[in-house]
């Protein structure tokens, strides 16, 4: 059996191909303009890595993302939400809190004990807090996002930036430059307002252990190492790049579909 | 000349032929209020709870200030957004409720007809006394506002606000030169009595599982704001009815295959009417909206004294004037009730912005819901300014809800 989740995110587009229960292999490839293009590239990648040529060879694809509605070739197309869900439980079953800080949305996500979303919050009515926001704050000191991610680990400094509003922090970053403060302060100072923000909305879903984060973002470790001390507990680390939990979750549904379907169809052949 | 009323005069136009109940009211209201404008009959202003029984009784035209928006908003999407910009240009607080802010604009703009008075009953909520206080203040129209108790269980409370209702109906006499007559209120107040017996019963078949109908019960809305108290009012309400029963003989339900149940726990997205439709097309339905949980008590009509004192309990019980003063635990229990009720899934909550009291107690209705178990939304939509969420937004948030609830 050989299913595949396509994930249509806003900056990335990830796709995880799973073989017999197994993950074969996986993409991750930046936006193109259309989600359609996004989608064809990540799955077609994906399948050149273990030598499928074609989407029929595929037995069923689950699509996600915020551009799941457009993907062509997905046999359904499944909430983001619930796909996260399904991939970080079944990567790790003790989650129960899974932060997902995307390219232009923050989602914080609550599983009960069998893997099931219980509760959300989202906020993606603004940058603030959000992949697209690091972005921007990197480009105005003049760093790599890689780079903004480690220098931060090598604060010395406390800097406060008070802005929730992502223009407003750029110019606070701006300002803090032109003062002379440290790049790795004001890196800090950045991902701290962050983790300030994804705080009360880990805490208004319950903030119940253990915690993982999902998404880009979470390959920053400046952020994860503030975010860990504003939890006051570690964050358990996913044994898979935490950007393809979507789509993992999406293949492991297409998976438990084609399950139901012939089981309904053994049971219906019984009947008959 | 403009007409600034012309968006009213238009419905009205469209629907004074129409034999439906339902129709036939809005006509009836609409047409009463042109009436009114046009000879100078005596208005009055009154916001959804205060019933407008005692202005029927004395022959005052009431308009319902929200329902005049409403009907503006079915005919242009906009019509709530240029009033609030006229508020806002006006001075008026952003913080407002954005229902408040339209009232005013609307007020400021023209496009609801003045008051010759404004009874307020000082209900549902913070944002409606400083709105009707506002709106006395553009059009010099007398203002009355009740007194409303924090807590009716507290010693004299009642007493204090059977008081404050009569002073509303001497306010109304003073202002409009006439005199109650007391048989006639018997009368109107015999009419709200089975109007609110129809509404019960027509909430009670939404109880049903499979229900035989999906959102508002916008007949039911209709007859207490438009018609409270008039032939018009009940005979929508009872056609309503009508049609659920024969939907529930039947054996019709609102949709094939109901998936989830949703306890809507606020007003309808009035800007949005195809929302409801959007639930159903993904298996949800909606037996419970806030504004149709009417549970209030037939008035004793032997007695002014009696009338008097269950109309003003009434008011009380209203959607909305029950859980907007107090404390905020009977928006729980009723919450909760609701959920049992009606057999909801789970709750969603789309607060407005300015909804104070509904989003400042957020944390305690995320614990309630948690404690029991039930999944709950919570999400910002303004429920006549679409700039707020858009619809699409509002659509993304309450799929990725539903599919969580239908999936477990």
């Amino acid at each position: 059996m050989i299913v595949a989740g396509c994930d249509v995110g806003s900056t990335t587009g990830k796709a995880v191909i799973m073989k017999d229960g197994a993950i074969d292999s996986y993409t991750i490839i930046p936006c193109k303009p259309r989600p359609e293009e996004t989608a064809r590239i990540a799955i077609g990648e994906a399948m050149e890595k273990v030598g499928i040529s074609s989407l029929d060879e595929l037995d069923y694809i689950v699509g996600t993302g915020y551009g799941r509605m457009k993907i062509p070739f997905a046999n359904e197309n499944i909430s983001e939400i619930t796909c996260h869900g399904v991939g970080a439980y079944w990567l790790s079953p003790s989650v129960r809190t899974i932060i997902d800080i995307g390219g232009q949305d923050l989602k914080v996500i609550g599983l009960d004990e069998n893997g099931k979303v219980a509760e959300f919050v989202m906020n993606d009515k603004c940058a603030a807090g959000t992949g697209r926001y690091l972005e921007n704050q990197a480009r105005a000191l003049g760093l790599a996002l890689e780079e903004l991610s480690t220098i931060s680990l090598e604060a010395t400094k406390e800097l406060v930036i008070s802005s929730q509003c992502s223009v407003f922090a750029e110019s606070e970053v701006i300002t803090l430059v032109n003062e002379g403060e440290g790049l790795a302060d004001i890196a800090n100072a950045i991902h701290t307002s962050i983790a300030s923000r994804l705080l009360t909305l880990v805490r208004r879903v319950g903030a119940r252990k253990d915690i993982t984060i999902a998404g880009g973002c979470a390959k920053n470790a400046g952020l994860i190492d503030v975010l860990g001390k504003g939890l006051g507990s570690d964050i358990v680390r996913l044994s898979e790049d935490p950007q393809i939990i979507g789509a993992l979750g999406a293949a492991l549904l297409a998976a438990e579909r084609l399950r139901k379907s012939a089981s309904a169809k053994e049971q219906g052949a019984s009947v008959n | 000349m403009s007409d600034n009323l012309q968006i009213h005069r238009s419905v009205y136009e469209v629907l004074k032929g129409a034999q439906e109940p339902g129709p036939r009211l809005v006509a009836n209201w609409l047409g009463g209020v042109l009436d009114a404008v046009e000879k100078g009959r005596p208005i009055a202003y009154h916001p959804f709870t205060t019933f407008s029984e005692i202005m029927v009784a004395l022959d005052v035209q009431p308009i319902c200030c929200e329902a005049w928006d409403i009907v503006g908003l079915q005919v242009d999407p906009d019509h709530a957004i240029k009033s609030i910009d006229a508020a806002h240009e006006a001075g008026i607080p952003p913080e407002l409720c954005s229902f408040d802010k339209a009232i005013i604009g609307s007020v400021i703009r023209g496009t609801m007809p003045p008051p010759s008075m404004i009874a307020q009953s000082g209900m549902p909520c913070q944002n409606a006394y400083i709105t009707y206080q506002a709106v006395a203040s553009l059009t010099g129209a007398p203002l009355y506002v009740c007194d409303t108790p924090y807590d009716t269980d507290e010693e004299g409370a009642l007493e204090h606000w059977v008081n404050q209702y009569k002073g509303m109906i001497s306010f109304l006499e003073e202002y409009s030169g006439k005199k109650m007559d007391y048989d006639r209120l018997r009368e109107v107040v015999e009419e709200s009595n089975r109007c609110v017996e129809y509404w019960l019963e027509a909430t009670e078949l939404l109880k049903l599982k499979p229900v035989p109908h999906s959102g508002p019960l916008s007949q039911g809305t209709l007859s207490g704001m438009m018609g409270f108290g008039t032939p018009e009012g009940t005979a929508a309400i009872k056609a309503l009815l009508d049609e659920l029963k024969d939907k529930v003989a039947k054996g019709e339900t609102a949709i094939p295959d109901e998936k989830a149940r949703v306890i809507w726990f606020h007003f309808q997205v009035f800007w949005d009417n195809a929302l409801m439709s959007f639930m159903n097309e993904m298996g949800a339905v909606v037996p419970y909206v806030l504004f149709d949980d009417f549970r209030v008590e037939p008035v004793d009509t032997s007695t002014p004294e009696k009338m008097i004192r269950g109309m003003a309990w009434r008011a009380l019980q209203a959607p909305m004037g029950k859980l907007g003063r107090g404390a905020f635990d009977a928006f729980i229990d009723d919450l909760l009730y609701a959920v049992d009720e009606w057999k909801g899934d789970c709750v969603i909550l789309g607060a407005h912005p300015g909804c104070k009291w509904v989003t400042g107690a957020y944390g305690l209705i995320r614990d309630a819901c948690r404690e029991r178990g039930i999944p709950l939304l919570l999400y910002d939509v303004d429920l006549v300014d679409r700039r707020i969420t858009s619809a699409e937004e509002s659509r993304t948030r309450i799929e990725q809800f539903l599919t969580t609830v239908i999936d477990r």
